[in-house]
C-alpha cells in the first residue's frame, strides 16, 4: 500500500502533514511513491502517453500549490491526488473538444488487422473501451485492476461502501465487455 | 441476484477460480466479467513500464516547479488550475478580494511596463511561431540539455525540446541513431505543449557542427508586394489543421499563413520541406493574409556549414492514400510514386486541413484522402518506412486519385 493509502494511515498522515507544510523531501517522496499510480489512473482516460505524463506531472503541481488546503486527518492523500487528476483530465478533454482536435481518431483509424503483439493490442483496445465508461466506472477499474487496490482500499478512496464498490465493479466490467465487443475485440465477443 | 453475482465475482477475482457453488449461468456470467478484469490486470506491467519511462521527465518538471515556487516564497495559481470565480463572487469577497485585485492589477501594470523589453527577447519571439497543440517541424542548432529538455536555437528564437525514449532520433542519412550534441544542426518534428516546449516525435541530426543562427523576430506577412523567395525554416499545422510556414527571407523573417491546397502541392513536390526554398505567391479567392507557396529549388542552409554538405532532413511527404493492407498503407505521391509506410500503435493521426472535421474522419480508413506523412526508416524492414505522424486532409477528387 502506498503512502497515504488506507493501509498505513499513521505513516501516510505524517507524510501528508509534511507535504501540507510544503516540505521538499515530503513532496519528493510523494512524487516517487505516487507518480506511477497517478499515471496509471489517467492513462486510459487519455489517448497518448505524452498527455498522461503531462497531466500526471500537473497533478503534483496543483497539489503542491493547494497543499495548505489538504486535511490530512480525513482523506488519504492518494484520494486527494486522484480527485485533482480527475478534474484535470476533465478540463483537458473539454479543452481538446473546444479546439476541435480529437486524438481519438488515432485509435479509430487503426486498421483492425494490424500485426501487433498481444500486449500492445490489448493496450489499444482497453484505451478505446475505457473511453466508453462512466467516470466512476473508469475509476473503479483503474483502482482495482491497474493500481491493484483491494475492495476495502477502493471503498476508502472512492468514499463508498465495499458493497457499492463490488456492485460498481461488476457493472464496470460488464460495460467494458460491451465496449470491447464494439471495437471488435475478439475476447469480448459473445 | 445482483448481489450474488457481485460476491461470486469478487471471490473469483480473489481466488483466481470460479466458486464451486456457482450455477452454470452464474459461472458463465462471472467468467465473462472476470476475463475483462484479467485483461486489465495483464496490461498493468506495460502501463507501469510506460509510467517509469516518463517519470524522469515528469520529475524534472516537478522539481523545477517546486524550485520556482520556493524562490517566489508563496504559492501561485497553477498554470491550468485556475479558479473560476463568478462575476458576483469577485465582488463578494470584500476587502480581501479588493487587496488581491489590487495586487493583480499591480502585476499587470508591471508586466505591461516590462513587456517591450521581454517581448524583444528571442525566447518570446519563438512564441509567435509555437502555438500549443500545433504540430511543427523546424530546423535549429542544438544547445545544452537542462532538466530533461534540450535547448535549441532556431531562426525564430530559443526553443525547449523534450526528447525522450519515444522520440525517433535519426542521423543525416536518415538511418542510424545518433547523439544530439551541442552545436549540431538538427531538424525537429513534434507537438507544442501548453508550456511551449516541443514534445519531439522525431529529431534528425547532421554530423556537422554549425554556429547558432542569427535570430530574427518573425513578423506576419500581411501583404505581398514584391517577389518573395526564402527558405522554409519551420512548418506548422494548427490543431485544426491550418498550416503556416516561417520563411527566412533576405533581412527578414516571416510567418506566412498558407492555403492548405498550396502547401499540399508543395509537400507533394519535396520530401523534406524544412530547408527548401519557396516562392510566395498571391492566390485568388483566399482570405487576406493567406498566400500560396511553390517550390523554388533547394538552396544552401542559412547556418554556416563546415564543408560537409549534408544537412539534417526529416522525411515528410504528401500524397493520396490509395490502399491499406494490414498495417501497410500505400500513398501515391508525385515525387516518389507509390510509397508504402507502416502504421504502428505509436503513429499519431492529426487533422491536416481546416476543412476536415475530426467527426468526419473518425472511424475512416482514410483511403482516398490527402495525407501528409512524417516518417522514419523502419528498423523491421530494410528500405521500409514507419509513419510517425499522419496529417489527414480532405478527400482527393477523382482527377487526382
Amino acid at each position: 500500500v502506498t503512502a497515504g493509502g488506507p493501509g498505513d494511515q499513521s505513516e501516510g498522515a505524517d507524510l501528508a502533514r509534511r507535504a501540507a507544510e510544503r516540505d521538499a523531501s515530503a513532496w519528493s517522496e510523494l512524487f516517487e511513491t505516487q507518480y506511477r499510480s497517478i499515471y496509471g489512473f489517467v492513462r486510459y482516460r487519455l489517448q497518448g502517453a505524452h498527455e498522461a505524463e503531462d497531466i500526471a506531472a500537473n497533478v503534483f503541481e496543483v497539489a503542491y500549490l493547494n497543499a495548505h488546503r489538504f486535511d490530512y486527518r480525513g482523506v488519504p492523500i492518494q484520494a486527494w491526488l486522484m480527485g485533482i487528476a480527475r478534474n484535470l483530465v476533465r478540463d483537458h478533454i473539454k479543452k481538446l473538444r473546444r479546439r476541435g482536435f480529437h486524438e481519438e481518431i488515432t485509435e479509430t483509424m487503426m486498421p483492425p488487422e494490424l500485426d501487433r503483439t498481444d500486449a500492445v493490442d490489448m493496450h489499444h483496445d482497453l484505451a478505446a473501451a475505457m473511453g466508453d465508461l462512466t467516470e466512476d466506472q473508469q475509476t473503479v477499474l483503474s483502482l482495482r485492476f491497474l493500481m491493484d487496490k483491494s475492495v476495502a482500499e477502493t471503498a476508502v478512496l472512492m468514499d463508498r461502501s465495499e458493497d457499492a464498490v463490488k456492485n460498481l465493479q461488476r457493472r464496470a466490467l460488464a460495460a467494458m465487455h460491451r465496449a470491447l465487443a464494439r471495437v471488435g475485440y475478439e475476447g469480448a465477443r459473445e | 441476484v445482483t448481489d450474488r453475482i457481485d460476491d461470486l465475482l469478487e471471490r473469483a477475482l480473489a481466488d483466481g477460480a470460479i466458486p464451486a457453488d456457482a450455477t452454470d449461468d452464474e459461472r458463465a456470467e462471472v467468467e465473462r466479467l472476470r476475463a475483462n478484469a484479467v485483461q486489465l490486470t495483464a496490461s498493468r506491467a506495460s502501463l507501469n513500464a510506460e509510467a517509469d519511462a516518463s517519470m524522469p521527465t515528469a520529475r524534472a518538471r516537478f522539481e523545477r516547479f517546486v524550485a520556482a515556487q520556493q524562490v517566489h516564497g508563496r504559492s501561485r495559481q497553477a498554470p491550468r488550475a485556475a479558479r473560476r470565480a463568478g462575476f458576483f463572487g469577485w465582488f463578494a469577497g470584500g476587502l480581501r478580494t479588493y487587496a488581491a485585485a489590487t495586487a493583480v492589477l499591480a502585476v499587470v501594470v508591471l508586466a505591461a511596463l516590462l513587456a517591450p523589453v521581454v517581448f524583444d527577447g528571442a525566447e518570446t519571439a519563438s512564441a509567435q511561431v509555437l502555438v500549443p497543440g500545433d504540430y511543427v517541424e523546424f530546423e535549429a542548432v542544438a544547445g545544452d540539455s537542462v532538466d530533461g529538455a534540450l535547448g535549441v536555437s532556431a531562426d525564430f528564437g530559443e526553443v525547449q525540446v523534450v526528447v525522450d525514449e519515444r522520440t525517433h532520433v535519426v542521423d543525416a542519412t536518415g538511418n542510424a541513431p545518433g547523439q544530439i550534441g551541442p552545436g549540431r544542426h538538427v531538424v525537429i518534428a513534434g507537438v507544442v505543449g501548453d508550456d511551449l516546449r516541443v514534445r519531439a516525435r522525431t529529431v534528425a541530426i547532421a554530423d556537422s557542427q554549425v554556429e547558432r543562427p542569427d535570430q530574427k523576430r518573425p513578423r506576419p506577412l500581411e501583404e505581398l508586394r514584391d517577389q518573395l523567395i526564402g527558405r522554409v525554416v519551420a512548418v506548422a499545422f494548427g490543431a485544426d489543421g491550418r498550416p503556416r510556414i516561417v520563411l527566412a527571407a533576405p533581412n527578414d523573417s516571416l510567418v506566412i499563413n498558407v492555403q492548405p491546397e498550396s502547401l499540399e502541392a508543395f509537400l507533394n513536390a519535396v520530401d523534406a520541406p524544412v530547408g527548401s526554398a519557396v516562392r510566395v505567391i498571391r492566390l485568388d479567392g483566399v482570405p487576406r493574409g493567406v498566400f500560396g507557396v511553390e517550390l523554388a529549388g533547394d538552396i544552401a542552409p542559412a547556418t554556416p556549414d563546415t564543408g560537409q554538405p549534408e544537412r539534417p532532413r526529416i522525411l515528410t511527404f504528401a500524397g493520396v492514400v490509395t490502399g491499406r493492407t494490414g498495417a501497410i498503407v500505400t500513398i501515391e505521391t508525385e515525387l516518389r510514386g507509390p510509397v508504402q509506410v507502416r502504421v504502428t500503435l505509436d503513429t499519431q493521426f492529426r487533422i491536416g486541413d481546416p476543412s476536415v472535421l475530426a467527426e468526419e474522419v473518425r472511424g475512416e480508413r482514410v483511403i482516398g484522402r490527402f495525407v501528409t506523412v512524417q516518417a522514419v526508416p523502419d528498423l523491421q524492414s530494410q528500405g521500409g518506412l514507419v509513419a510517425v505522424t499522419v496529417l489527414v486532409g480532405r478527400e482527393a477528387d477523382s482527377r487526382t486519385r
